[in-house]
């Protein structure tokens, strides 16, 4: 079994010029000690001239749990928040809670993230279709339909 | 007259046959394929869901020309080039369909 971190960059950086040079992706990569974030910017022809910048982080888990999904500030990276997420539907959950009186969890309902995997589906497990580009491309069709 | 005789028998042997360079764009592997134009758009399908994996769950995809869904599989490629000014080379997308559970 390879390195996590050598696994989620090569997944990162397989991701195709076709797809990140016609949806404006400008992917990202931050490294720190626990994770491996990967930032893309999406925009989307349901929200005109409304940017959202989507974090990514990989786990040492992330092959079984998913990659953990948040929006953040587009303007300051390290804030991530409810707000800055798209309006709910489509899979899109910014203010899923798993009971009345438990805290906000964000997440998103499509195959490939850690909200899909690990939060709301669990008895569905990751996949080998369920990959970075395959997600990101649904995703991409969710802001833009 | 002996070539445009040559010419005829030529179609109806299927010899003249046109072919279209296709260029799909999946979320794994590319298709890049010579299609005869008599062919329905199906055929690039199932080739192009061939790789995706997604034999199983044809419903999940679709087809696209500049952003436009291709959506009569049964149609030919001839009929499409014609329609949407194909020419020798083209490229499409197979798209997948978000599934939200």
């Amino acid at each position: 079994m390879g390195d996590w971190r050598e696994d989620a960059r090569a997944e990162i950086e397989a991701l195709k010029p076709h797809y990140v040079d016609k949806h404006g992706w400008q992917p990202e990569i931050a490294e720190s000690e626990e994770a491996v974030d990967l930032f893309v910017r999406l925009f989307g022809r349901r929200f005109p001239g409304q940017e959202y910048l989507l974090r990514l982080r990989y786990l040492p888990d992330w092959q079984q749990a998913g990659r953990h999904e948040a929006f953040v500030d587009p303007g300051d990276r390290e804030h991530a928040d409810a707000e800055f997420w798209p309006p709910e539907g489509n899979g899109l959950n910014p203010n899923y809670r798993r009971q009345p009186t438990e805290p906000v969890i964000p997440c998103i309902c499509l195959r490939g993230v850690w909200g899909f995997h690990s939060l709301l589906h669990t008895e569905q497990p990751m996949d080998e279709t369920a990959t970075l580009q395959r997600f990101l491309v649904e995703l991409q069709r969710v802001m833009d339909a | 007259m002996a070539e445009q005789a040559h010419d005829q028998q030529g179609r109806q042997d299927g010899k003249h046959d046109s072919f279209i360079q296709i260029e799909v764009v999946t979320t794994a592997d590319d298709l890049d394929e010579r299609f005869n134009a008599h062919e329905p758009l199906r055929v690039v399908f199932e080739r192009s869901l061939t790789l995706v994996g997604g034999h199983g769950n044809p419903d999940q995809f679709t087809l696209e020309y500049e952003n436009e869904p291709l959506t009569d599989l049964d149609r030919t490629l001839g009929d499409y080039a014609s329609q949407l000014g194909w020419g020798e080379h083209v490229e499409l997308e197979l798209v997948p369909k978000p599934v939200v559970v």
